[in-house]
């Protein structure tokens, strides 16, 4: 170090925030959280399912305000497992940990989460997946757990008494 | 039913931490306050104003300044009262996120070299009815080991009487 | 200029001091319906889009790709703009020189700020150079006291002029059912009794943090004969940067905001501001900073704004009608105030501004923003082709 001379200044941003869900992500959160329900929400124009849901369609641009519960299973689209730990505030997890997109029974969309209960060299796109909710829920995405692979004959653990028409299973809307 | 009263909000503290390359100018500039606890600067060959803190071109007529040492020297530190405002209201801190305790006294300051310099006005028990435009101030600097090359390394200006050199 | 511009429809949400019912993309949806029903347009006849907002305020950067698909951005062409407090009129004349070059021939200009989320102040204070001033900078605040103490010392207004100047804006944000602070302000007495921020700076001087969005579309002279609205015309806009403040060490300085002004009037024939245009949507986050700012574009002499003011000159029925909207004073989603001049200007000129619409028949209008590093733009706009 030269003497009189400073080469690099530390600094940091910690500033706290508060982001509003809105009303369409307040109630998934809520469903979630209180109830162990994953809800949905659909188009009444394309007939698109949305997980995560969200208030306006990309597609038509037309507000939605059908909602879906869906069970906790579905179809792991694509993984990666992280093998890289840069922060312990930024990262749920110690590397190394798996990351998938799940789409949900019922869905068009992919929600990403992580994957446990599993060997990373077992991870198969195309894999059954089911949802494992936390005890204690505090409204945001953590209150799942992870994805772990369905067991062969195991039953969805989600509750059954859906307000709202029975959720189809998915590919026939695509395309 | 689905009860829709309840609006929720993610909470959460963005922490990212920096590190800045000074620069050979700035870097000049904040080394040699820590290392001498003085303020040296640079003139413009150009339109000849003293470019505080110093930089590589005149952002103006944009000469270019030679690097250090040739036409750079340190300010006094000493100069008058231009302006002041008394913060009165809660400030938060970007890089801690506390917020600073108010009230403090900023001020703006004419220093005998012909620049213009805003910093803290000290003591904290500052009477600020004492104040007017054109009183003799003077840059109180941290002692050496508590200086790390940031402008903070002026702790404040303090009022001084006249001819107190 | 290569393509004859017009704005043919704006649109623009309720302004709050929060929104939890909405999330950001929402929030920018609403603006965005808003601006196409205005304009009697799908989302299918916009080409392209330009969107913007100053990133810090929610924590979140590259806010296009949040809002894209919820504005009807999805699979087509655009750009972000953050230029801080200058963003909304920045994505307005991003958006006239998209359509004036040909490229696009319908684009939508949409910005918005969600400020309740964040630290506004905090998040102001990092515009400012983290290696210099960042832990000394007293932010927006500081500088507009110290502007009103400038202004004071040198014209000789009194210090109950920051508070006549937001009975007028007060006044004006009661007519529009958009602006955020619609305060019932009685008399001088009481607007006086408003706590300091910095003396003389009181609370009521000084604008508030808004939620809110703003949405433009602009099209060619060609596609204007089937749009449904009255178009109105861009006439012309200007942008000048200046160096950063602190480089000066803090001396006061509008020149900026001169030779935005000066530029633009002098290359559309206009000598006498104050007659020739027909009313004025000034970006001022301070109401002393009003009457600065107006002798400074050019509308009336140092030291001549104050007497007006105190004259009632700026009345939304009276010689020179100045933020009939209410201005920035009363409603500030920073990412959305630049455009909101803008769209408040379309409107007057357009006859459709209801309730806060100026008593006379406009036909130019002139819209500004400024930004912390003495970043200005200016635009004019006019009822008439020519």
């Amino acid at each position: 170090m030269i003497e009189g001379l400073v080469e690099t200044v530390q600094g940091r941003l910690y500033v706290p925030y508060r982001n509003w869900l809105g009303k369409t992500a307040s109630l998934f959160f809520r469903e979630l959280r209180d109830r162990g329900r994953l809800m949905a929400t659909r188009c009444r124009k394309c007939e698109k399912v949305y997980m995560p849901p969200r208030s306006i369609c990309p597609e038509c641009f037309m507000e939605m305000d059908q909602w879906v519960e869906l069970p906790a299973t579905g179809t792991l689209l694509t993984y990666t497992v992280v093998h890289y730990s840069y922060s312990d505030y930024h990262q749920p997890r110690k590397a190394p940990y798996a990351l998938g997109i799940v789409r949900l029974d019922g869905a068009d969309t992919g929600l990403c989460h992580l994957l446990g209960e599993v060997d990373f060299g077992k991870l198969r796109v195309g894999m059954r997946v089911e949802a494992v909710l936390k005890e204690e829920r505090k409204g945001n995405i953590l209150d799942i757990a992870y994805f772990r692979p369905l067991r062969e004959g195991s039953e969805s653990t989600n509750s059954s008494d859906s307000l709202s028409p029975e959720p189809r299973a998915g590919d026939s809307r695509r395309g | 039913m689905m009860d829709e009263a309840e609006l929720l909000a993610q909470e959460r503290i963005l922490e990212v931490r920096f590190h800045w390359s000074a620069g050979p100018y700035l870097g000049r500039f904040l080394g040699m306050l820590k290392e001498e606890g003085r303020l040296w600067v640079v003139r413009c060959p150009g339109c000849k104003r003293i470019l505080m803190p110093p930089r590589i071109v005149c952002g103006i007529c944009y000469s270019e300044t030679p690097p250090f040492p040739k036409g750079w020297f340190p300010l006094s530190g000493r100069g008058r009262l231009l302006d002041w405002e008394r913060v009165m209201y809660p400030q938060m801190d970007p890089e801690t996120g506390t917020i600073r305790p108010e009230p403090y006294i900023h001020g703006t300051f004419a220093l005998d070299e012909g620049v213009l310099f805003t910093h803290y006005l000290g003591p904290e028990d500052l009477d600020e009815s004492t104040l007017r435009e054109g009183l003799r101030v003077e840059a109180v600097v941290k002692p050496k080991e508590e200086r790390v090359g940031k402008p903070t390394d002026i702790r404040y200006f303090k009022l001084v009487e006249e001819g107190d050199d | 200029m290569a393509r004859r511009t017009a704005i043919v429809g704006v649109g623009q949400t309720y302004h709050k001091a929060r929104r939890p019912d909405v999330n950001i993309g929402e929030l920018c949806a609403e603006a965005a319906k808003a601006c196409l029903e205005d304009a009697d347009l799908t989302i299918r006849e916009v080409d392209a889009f330009v969107l913007g907002n100053m990133e810090l305020f929610e924590g979140r950067y590259c806010q296009d790709m949040w809002q894209a698909d919820f504005v009807g951005a999805f699979g087509k062409p655009g750009i972000r703009v953050t230029t801080g407090g200058t963003t909304g009129a920045t994505l307005a004349c991003v958006a006239f020189e998209y359509v004036a070059s040909g490229v696009y021939d319908t684009v939508m200009a949409l910005g918005f700020e969600k400020q309740s989320e964040g630290d506004t102040r905090a998040g102001l204070k990092t515009v400012s150079d983290p290696l210099w001033i960042r832990w000394l900078t007293t932010g927006a605040i500081g500088y507009f006291s110290r502007q009103a103490r400038y202004y004071m010392r040198e014209t000789g207004a009194p210090e109950h002029m920051g508070s006549l100047v937001r009975m007028r804006l007060a006044e004006h944000a009661k007519r529009n059912p958009h602006a955020h602070l619609r305060l019932e302000i009685k008399n001088i007495q009481e607007a006086m009794k408003a706590p300091y921020l910095i003396p003389p700076l009181r609370q009521t001087d000084m604008c508030p943090t808004s939620e809110g969005a703003c949405a433009i579309v602009v099209t060619c002279e060609e596609r204007v004969p089937k749009m449904a609205r009255r178009p109105v015309w861009v006439k012309d806009w200007v942008t000048v940067h200046k160096e950063a403040m602190y480089i000066r060490g803090g001396k006061h300085s509008v020149e900026d905001l001169t030779m935005a002004a000066s530029r633009l009037f002098r290359r559309n024939g206009i000598t006498k501001p104050r007659e020739q245009i027909s009313v004025a949507e000034i970006y001022a986050p301070s109401t002393w900073a009003e009457l600065e700012w107006l002798e400074a574009y050019g509308f009336c002499e140092k030291g001549q704004a104050w007497r007006l003011e105190e004259e009632g000159h700026f009345y939304w029925n009276r010689e020179f009608p100045v933020n009939p909207s209410g201005g920035v004073v009363c409603t500030n989603p920073i990412g959305a105030t630049g455009l909101i001049r803008v769209a408040e200007c379309a409107l007057q000129l357009r006859g459709d501004a209801g309730e806060h619409q100026i008593w006379r028949e406009p036909t130019l209008g002139f819209a500004t923003a400024w930004g912390g590093s003495g970043w200005t733009v200016a635009v004019l706009l006019s009822a008439q082709k020519e």
